[in-house]
């Protein structure tokens, strides 16, 4: 599936002095499905928005965003529905679980949708992250890094072309960040799907095929 | 398998503030309220049935009135000016709310009758009178006589009875008699004077409510008129009218102002029609605040239910959950609960009218045993709109 950028800037940013020299905002730009995109910027930028513009949760922009046929701004609420369920699947910054459910449960909710994904991977997967031991605990429980790493194995058992990472590693020391790397790339090159990241920095966490500077 | 972890891990999520103390309240208001308007519906329509007599043939409040004219001082000796003429009962014929009128055929020569056993006799002389069979609320099979028949048919006013067992007796020092005791005597009926005296076998077979007479068929009475009439012409002293709304002011006016009467009883008894529609309309008036109460209690409780669950909802449809697919969730599990309390309704209305139709039967009162088809029409609609607008405010919530 390929995204299409037609000169988007959201609204609360237009008028900016520094939008001109964005590297994303009011440009046309197309991405192909299994690139890898990392959105560098420091904070105030527009990142998140970005990514919840794409997401389709931020409706206030000028210009249009186009996933393949799906125009973003004029999709239904149950083709949004269809395109989060088998085309996109993100990890939000403010993570987005469900704080009175376990870990397990977390997983099993967006798992459980589709089923497309089997337990034995899910449950493959959490251990992969440090997590299998706590998959019983609430999620209200557990550290701010135990729960980045849940919604990232959340954001991987459901079918997806594009992977949204919105600084998906924040809370994660250097130890856990790399696990969640290699899961994630292992999966994703599965899939065969793209993923766009955002952070504050330049890194190298994933080989990118563009850098785009806000 | 899937599917039912699916559902529980949603209900977590989105019902979890569902078994709160705020539901039941609702859904017993709710209850009550469509129970009162079920009620409702089964006292006007029992009310209405008992009114027309529909399952026992009798109607109290009566579609059926005996009409007589009234009797002047200056009429007394002129017993001619006291019967109807065939103009008179066919101006009734076309009265408005009177749909059939029946004449009282009186017996124009002496009737006696005698009872007798092997150590006493007793006779007395009596009337006798006739009407249409179909104005007769004792549906006997053999009511009809002609000459050769054995025996004579009679049915008495269940008041002759009463006038009998609590006024007679007592001051005769006579027995009382039951009902049972009176259909099982044989006597005899006498008619005619002199050496042209006849006697017939004669059994009563049944009891009236409606009319206040002892009948016979009026084969009978037409065969005793010709053979030992008088020589009066054969005009009704009575008639009986079947109406269809003896509460009307047409009806009223007839006997309030005009030269006829009919008992009073029976009007008065009119009365409770348009009593019981007022307490009817009342009680409807009642549950409908009751059902107000109730769905806006109800609806308060889904609404909060959703607004807790809110950023669940929400949180759901970032992960392809479609509103669509939530809404439909939501609406099912409170429909079944809906659902499931217009049935409690539905079926407390159904022992309430078992109870009551046994209760008052011993009065002698007869409705139907189990709720008719308004009462369930009158459940179907209001599930219907409750559902309705159940499913309007849960859409309404999650698309929001």
């Amino acid at each position: 599936m390929r995204l299409s950028l037609d000169s988007i800037v959201p609204s609360a940013l237009k008028d900016r002095p520094d939008v001109s020299n964005s590297y994303l905002w009011q440009r046309d730009l197309v991405f192909n499905q299994g690139e890898v995109i990392l959105v560098q910027g420091p904070s105030g930028t527009g990142k998140s928005v970005f990514l919840r513009m794409l997401f389709g949760i931020d409706k206030e922009y000028e210009g249009d965003i186009h996933w393949s046929a799906f125009k973003m701004r004029d999709v239904s609420s149950s083709q949004l529905s269809l395109l989060r369920a088998s085309s996109l699947s993100a990890v939000f910054q403010d993570l987005k679980l469900f704080s009175e459910l376990t870990v397990w449960e977390n997983i099993e909710v967006n798992r459980r949708m589709t089923n497309t994904v089997s337990e034995y991977d899910a449950e493959k997967w959490l251990d992969r992250v440090g997590l299998k031991k706590a998959q019983d605990v609430v999620v209200n429980n557990l550290s701010l890094g135990e729960q980045q790493r849940v919604a990232i194995v959340r954001a991987l058992v459901q079918p997806f072309e594009w992977l949204l990472l919105d600084e998906p590693f924040c809370y994660l020391d250097e130890f856990n960040r790399s696990k969640a790397v290699a899961l994630i790339k292992e999966v994703v090159q599965l899939t065969r799907a793209g993923i766009i990241v955002t952070s504050n920095t330049d890194n190298d966490e994933f080989v990118y095929d563009k850098k785009i500077l806000l | 398998m899937s599917i039912r972890k699916r559902n529980i891990l949603l209900n977590k999520l989105l019902l979890r503030y569902g078994h709160n103390k705020r539901l039941w309240p609702a859904l017993i208001a709710l209850c009550l309220g469509v129970f009162l308007i079920l009620s409702s519906v089964i006292i006007w329509d029992s009310t209405r049935d008992i009114l027309a007599g529909k399952f026992d043939g009798d109607s109290i409040g009566s579609t059926y009135l005996t009409v007589n004219k009234k009797i002047p001082d200056e009429n007394l000796t002129k017993q001619q000016q006291n019967l109807f003429s065939a103009a008179e009962v066919n101006a009734f014929r076309v009265y408005p709310h009177v749909k059939d009128v029946g004449v009282f055929v009186s017996a124009q020569f002496p009737v006696e009758v005698l009872f007798s056993n092997e150590e006493n006799s007793f006779s007395t002389s009596l009337f006798v009178e006739a009407v249409p069979k179909r104005f007769i609320d004792n549906d006997i099979k053999s009511w009809r006589w002609e000459y050769g028949h054995d025996v004579v048919p009679v049915i008495i006013s269940k008041e002759f009875l009463n006038l009998y067992n609590f006024g007679y007796a007592p001051n005769q020092g006579v027995p009382q008699l039951t009902e049972g005791t009176i259909l099982s005597l044989d006597f005899e009926l006498i008619i005619g004077r002199g050496a042209l005296k006849e006697k017939f076998k004669a059994k009563v077979l049944g009891f009236s409510n409606r009319i206040s007479s002892i009948l016979v068929p009026e084969g009978f009475v037409d065969y005793g008129n010709q053979v030992h009439g008088g020589e009066y012409e054969d005009l009704p002293s009575r008639l009986i009218l079947e109406v269809t709304d003896p509460t009307a002011e047409e009806i009223h006016a007839l006997f309030d102002h005009g030269e006829y009467e009919t008992s009073k009883e029976l009007l008065r008894l009119n009365k409770l029609r348009t009593t019981t529609n007022y307490a009817v309309a009342g009680m409807a008036l009642l549950a409908i605040l009751f059902i107000a109460f109730g769905v806006y209690v109800f609806t308060m409780f889904i609404d909060l239910t959703i607004v807790q669950a809110e950023t669940s909802i929400k949180n759901l449809i970032l992960l392809g959950y479609s509103p669509f697919f939530l809404s439909k969730y939501l609406f099912f599990r409170y429909g079944l609960i809906l659902i499931a309390t217009m049935l409690s309704s539905g079926l407390l209305s159904i022992i309430a009218q078992v109870r009551i139709a046994k209760y008052i039967v011993v009065e002698s009162l007869i409705i139907a045993k189990f709720p008719s088809w308004e009462v369930w029409a009158a459940l179907g609609t209001i599930t219907l709109l409750l559902l309705l607008l159940l499913n309007r405010i849960i859409v309404n919530k999650v698309n929001r």
